[in-house]
């Protein structure tokens, strides 16, 4: 059984946020409900700052803290890896997204953040969705938290799992370059201009993300916490989530 | 018959295993339903004896007609496939046979004491709501009637009685909606898939669809939705927690004491919870590009 994980090398991301736009086109999402969004901060002391990214999707964490939460089973960890949340299950009360300390959690019903109109008053659904876009992706599958959502639910990143779980068994990498995996690798990988992400089995001693994480020192985000995420930066030289970002707790 | 003593004060009315049949259906509008729930109610007793059988083959068919015609009430089918069933008999026996198999006998295929559909089990929190009900109407069971009162002839006879007073002290629909409502349509699945054939399946079936008249409209899944997201985003409920940075209420301090407790069974720790999440970023120097 693959381990799935993400493996972003923040040397190559030049914070073009197509992952963003992308994540958003696969899954549908409302216009600023960012799945995927790229985080900016600035380093260093006026007048010597500089601006730097990284881009932070759902860590897909091993020891999850929405999972140890969800007061109804609604979150819950599949066996490849992904976090997921069941919409047929979610009750909507937040607990996951207060607990997570990555931020990565939507809730349906908030106010959109983009400073537009909200267009799920202007697209209402006539049936059990949350909205009807003009245009939707056609996977739909709530017990996996994939598709447009209902209402009062809390929604995130999911890996892609309608293309990952349909991608062939023992494959150690999903590879964007190689054509006959590309359906299968997460949108947000297959769109980054730059080849800054790879998505592979972090079980595999072989595969490509390990090779990354081994060969340029991956490291975590806020990994002291112990939440154990599932996806790796590569910060190198340059790199814009500097050591002690990922390891010191600044909450 | 309903029996009228004063007790403690006031009048208890005795709901008894002999429910009274209607002497005439020549009546007003307003009696024609409270005459129909009493029928019904004597038709789910045990057929004892020639009368009870006789009433129930020649007697019964051609009440309910008039009673649902006055009702409005369009009962066609059921009352064709109760003459149906009941004409393939030729004595009182097989009636009562019937009756053993499908409501008596153990392991009873449909049993009567209608609480069972809807809690599952015997001396439920539905029999407690119907024991209530009892108690707030003035009507207690009178001894000879050997059945716990969530029995279909008890709560029938009930409802009509409640029907046919101006003040009750439960609301007939109210006290329909406690067990009858939910309970009726089942009793006519479980009777359907036992004998399908069976002159008491096309009187569940006519009492289910009668019942369903006095059923409470119910709010819609996005109105409950709505209600308890509402509930749950109230300020006035419960203590709050305010986030260290802004100052907002955004979680009871119950729900964080509970989510502290469930990362601390996982070793992850809670200190974050200090903050909203929407404060989070912020605190650690981060923020987001807007996409337009």
């Amino acid at each position: 059984m693959a381990k799935w994980g993400m493996v972003i090398d923040l040397e190559k991301c030049v914070g073009c946020q197509a992952c963003t736009v992308a994540c958003g086109m696969e899954n549908t999402r409302l216009p600023g409900e960012h799945w995927q969004d790229v985080i900016f901060f600035q380093e260093g002391e006026y007048p010597n700052t500089e601006l730097k990214w990284f881009p932070r999707p759902c860590m897909h964490c091993e020891n999850p803290s929405c999972v140890a939460v969800c007061p109804v089973r609604a979150t819950y960890k599949t066996e490849e890896g992904q976090v997921l949340v069941d919409w047929e299950r979610c009750i909507g009360c937040k607990y996951c997204m207060i607990a997570c300390p990555y931020g990565v959690r939507f809730y349906t019903e908030e106010k959109p953040r983009y400073g537009g109109p909200d267009v799920k008053a202007v697209f209402k659904s006539g049936d059990a969705r949350s909205w009807d876009p003009p245009w939707r992706a056609p996977q739909e599958d709530w017990r996996h938290g994939v598709g447009v959502q209902p209402h009062d639910v809390v929604s995130k990143c999911t890996f892609c799992y309608h293309r990952v779980s349909k991608a062939p068994k023992g494959t150690a990498d999903l590879d964007p370059q190689n054509p006959a995996l590309r359906e299968f690798t997460p949108a947000c990988v297959v769109t980054c201009p730059t080849g800054a992400r790879f998505f592979g089995d972090l079980s595999n001693p072989h595969s490509e993300v390990n090779k990354q994480i081994a060969y340029k020192n991956g490291v975590r985000l806020l990994d002291h916490l112990g939440n154990k995420p599932q996806v790796y930066y590569l910060t190198g030289e340059g790199g814009s989530v500097p050591a002690e970002r990922a390891s010191k707790l600044k909450v | 018959m309903l029996d009228a003593a004063p007790l403690a004060g006031r009048d208890v009315r005795h709901i008894t295993a002999d429910v009274p049949a209607p002497a005439s259906t020549d009546m007003s509008g307003a009696l024609n339903e409270q005459v129909f729930w009493l029928t019904l109610a004597n038709a789910f007793l045990p057929p004892k004896g020639e009368a009870a059988f006789a009433a129930f083959r020649d007697g019964l068919p051609l009440d309910l007609a008039e009673l649902t015609g006055e009702m409005g009430l369009a009962a066609d089918a059921e009352i064709a496939s109760l003459r149906m069933g009941i004409a393939r008999m030729s004595e009182a026996l097989e009636l009562l046979v019937e009756y053993s198999s499908l409501f008596l006998q153990p392991p009873v295929p449909a049993p009567l004491n209608l609480t069972r559909y809807v809690d599952g089990s015997v001396n439920g929190p539905c029999l407690d709501a119907l024991e209530n009900a009892y108690r707030l109407a003035g009507i207690a069971k009178r001894d000879d009637l050997r059945d716990l009162p969530d029995h279909i002839a008890v709560q029938l006879e009930t409802l009509a009685v409640l029907l046919g007073e101006e003040q009750p002290g439960i609301d007939a629909r109210a006290f329909a909606n406690l067990c009858l409502v939910g309970a009726l349509p089942r009793l006519a699945a479980a009777i359907a898939a036992e004998a399908p054939a069976s002159p008491y399946a096309a009187l569940a079936r006519l009492a289910a669809k009668a019942i369903a008249g006095l059923a409470e409209p119910t709010d819609s899944a996005s109105e409950r939705r709505h209600r308890r997201a509402q509930r749950r985003a109230d300020p006035t409920l419960g203590v709050w927690r305010s986030c260290d940075s802004c100052g907002r209420p955004f979680a009871r301090e119950k729900e964080i004491a509970i989510m502290a407790k469930a990362l601390a069974q996982v070793g992850l720790p809670a200190e974050h919870l200090a903050r909203c999440p929407d404060c989070r970023d912020a605190a650690q120097g981060f923020f987001r590009r807007q996409i337009k």
